[in-house]
């Protein structure tokens, strides 16, 4: 007995001749793991093979020993929450996720109720009734993934949740995500941002070119990161006497002037981020935004996959 | 202290069986349609022949010396035809926007990542069309069919034409079927449901307009089955006898859709995916 929930085996997917996914072999546990990886690493081919939503060309995913593949019982211990919209734009989002409940075989009273309850989760009661083509891009998010939580499944799975939150229905929803796990929840979140993951998980995935590159403690992933210069956009008018000052500090390895600031590179970043508001307010420094892309994911990979 | 079991609690309720399932689908569907008032007017229109013919057979028992109207079967295989324009309306509306809608909303994968198989989601939306057509056809045929009797002095009618509501159900299922798969097909085909609509009326104008060209250069009468919709009236003639200006193809035509339905369920078991497969 592993204590594995999830297991995919030899788990493979092409499109033609294009590999969607390669070989992946997987135990998943109960809590959250997050998948991390680039745009177009094979994220959500996983975990659309893992929904059953795709037929694997070779492998399978079990849940429970039960392959999912083409078995819709096992659905009723899934809850998948898509990357992309997927609503009926005139249906009031009670309505939406109601009707989807009831897809698990409640009955109508039993499918309202799961789904008011659903919908509180995810804070949307105000808007319950209002129609889904007039919520905003967050709200879209919070009803797929009030849908996903309605008939309240073993594993959950959540294809880019937080994309188009605000942070306050981003900081509810990771709570959320981690009350489930706590409540003895297995949740997988995939995520192309490294401290989206990291404020849900220590347990993450690395996907890339479809293949799992590393797995494990969240720390390391960012040890690793911290060895690669890590790029932070300065939006400043300033450009000069803020790049004197910046370029006395030893973890800064480069400046180089935008448009309209500067991009920094550090070893160091979050020493960075802790000592630049003390530096803004002691000069004065006028700094209009700071922006970090960390696009140095795609380094970190580069090196994981050598 | 008590250390309670911490782990996944699944739901211990009552469940509805997998194999209604996909009523919810087709309930869901009727409730979205009944909501809409263009709707409601547009099958209380779907009466108007109906009616009409109702009125006929009051006139014929209450003015018999009149010789209104022969009822007999060709009086129901009419009717059918006749409501087979229901058939293209209710195809382009509601029926061309059933499967199309969900793939421009990307719906199917919400479907289809429920216990719901495919073939539960097809027949949810098949039953939707099927359910409207059934009501044009199957539920004015009865009624006629059960007013005659009940106008009836006799039982003459009744032994000449008992077969006749047998008639009236299987030409209206296997129609209702053949025409619903249709809609479905042409629905899978595109996110806009424009677009399914024109692709409808072209395929009925075109394979109409095709029929008639080859019977005009080979002056064969069986090529009519060419057209989709006068295969589906020849069909009537299967079950009701008799012969048109075309004679009675009834044979051919009910082969010629059952391999259409063939070209429909290939088609639906390729378009109707939860993921759009890119090669």
């Amino acid at each position: 007995m592993t204590g594995a929930v999830l297991e995919c085996r030899g788990l493979s997917r092409w499109y033609g001749q294009v590999i969607g996914i390669n070989d992946v072999n997987l135990d998943l546990a109960p809590g959250v793991t997050g998948l991390l990886g680039p745009n177009g690493a094979g994220k959500s081919t996983l975990l659309k093979l893992i929904t059953g939503q795709i037929k694997p060309s070779r492998g399978t995913v079990s849940l429970h020993g039960q392959t999912v593949w083409d078995n819709p019982d096992v659905m009723r211990r899934l809850g998948f929450c898509p990357e992309q919209d997927a609503l009926y734009e005139n249906l009031t989002g009670l309505s939406f996720v109601a009707s989807l409940a009831r897809l698990n075989g409640y009955s109508r009273a039993e499918a309202r109720e799961r789904a008011l309850k659903a919908i509180g989760k995810v804070d949307l009661l105000d808007a319950k009734d209002k129609k889904v083509g007039g919520y905003s891009k967050g709200m879209r998010q919070r009803i797929k993934l009030a849908q996903a939580l309605v008939h309240e499944p073993e594993v959950l799975i959540l294809d880019e949740p937080l994309a188009g939150m605000d942070p306050l229905a981003r900081r509810s929803t990771i709570r959320l995500i981690r009350e489930i796990a706590a409540d003895g929840g297995t949740v997988i979140v995939s995520s192309h941002i490294l401290h989206e993951v990291e404020a849900m998980t220590r347990s993450i995935l690395l996907v890339h070119h479809g293949r799992i590159v590393a797995e494990g403690n969240v720390h390391e992933i960012r040890d690793l990161i911290d060895e690669h210069p890590h790029r932070i956009f300065l939006g400043t008018p300033e450009i000069r006497r803020v790049a004197e000052a910046l370029v006395k500090w030893d973890d800064v390895q480069g400046i180089r002037v935008d448009d309209e600031g500067l991009v920094v590179e550090t070893i160091r970043p979050d020493a960075f981020y802790s000592r630049l508001p003390g530096l803004v307010l002691e000069h004065n420094f006028k700094v209009e935004s700071m922006i970090s892309a960390d696009d140095n994911l795609q380094a970190v990979f580069d090196y994981l996959v050598k | 202290m008590p250390i309670y079991d911490q782990s996944y609690r699944p739901y211990r309720g009552h469940l509805s069986s997998h194999a209604m399932r996909w009523w919810t689908i087709t309930r869901t569907g009727l409730m979205h349609l009944f909501s809409k008032k263009i709707f409601l007017v547009l099958i209380t229109m779907t009466f108007f022949y109906p009616v009409v013919a109702g009125f006929q057979i009051y006139f014929v028992h209450q003015f018999p010396e009149q010789n209104l109207v022969t009822i007999n079967a060709e009086f129901f295989r009419m009717t059918m035809e006749i409501q087979l324009l229901w058939f293209l309306v209710l195809g382009i509306y509601p029926g061309t926007g059933l499967i199309s809608n969900d793939l421009r909303w990307n719906a199917i994968q919400l479907y289809l990542s429920k216990p719901l198989t495919k073939l539960d989601y097809i027949a949810g939306k098949l039953a939707i069309i099927g359910i409207f057509l059934l009501g044009v056809s199957l539920v004015p045929g009865l009624l006629l069919f059960g007013l005659q009797l009940g106008f009836s002095s006799d039982t003459k009618f009744l032994t000449s034409f008992w077969w006749i509501p047998f008639s009236v159900i299987g030409y209206s299922v296997s129609a209702s079927f053949a025409w619903g798969m249709i809609v479905l097909a042409l629905s899978s085909l595109s996110k806009n449901s424009r677009y399914v609509g024109i692709l409808l009326i072209a395929l009925v104008f075109a394979s109409g307009g095709m029929a008639l060209f080859f019977w005009g250069i080979t002056d064969a009468e069986g090529v009519i089955i060419i057209s989709v919709i006068d295969e589906l009236k020849q069909l009537s003639y299967l079950f009701f006898g008799g012969q048109g200006a075309f004679g009675n193809h009834g044979f051919a035509a009910a082969i010629t859709l059952v391999f259409l339905m063939g070209v429909c369920a290939a088609t639906l078991r390729r378009r109707v995916r939860a993921v759009e497969v890119v090669k």
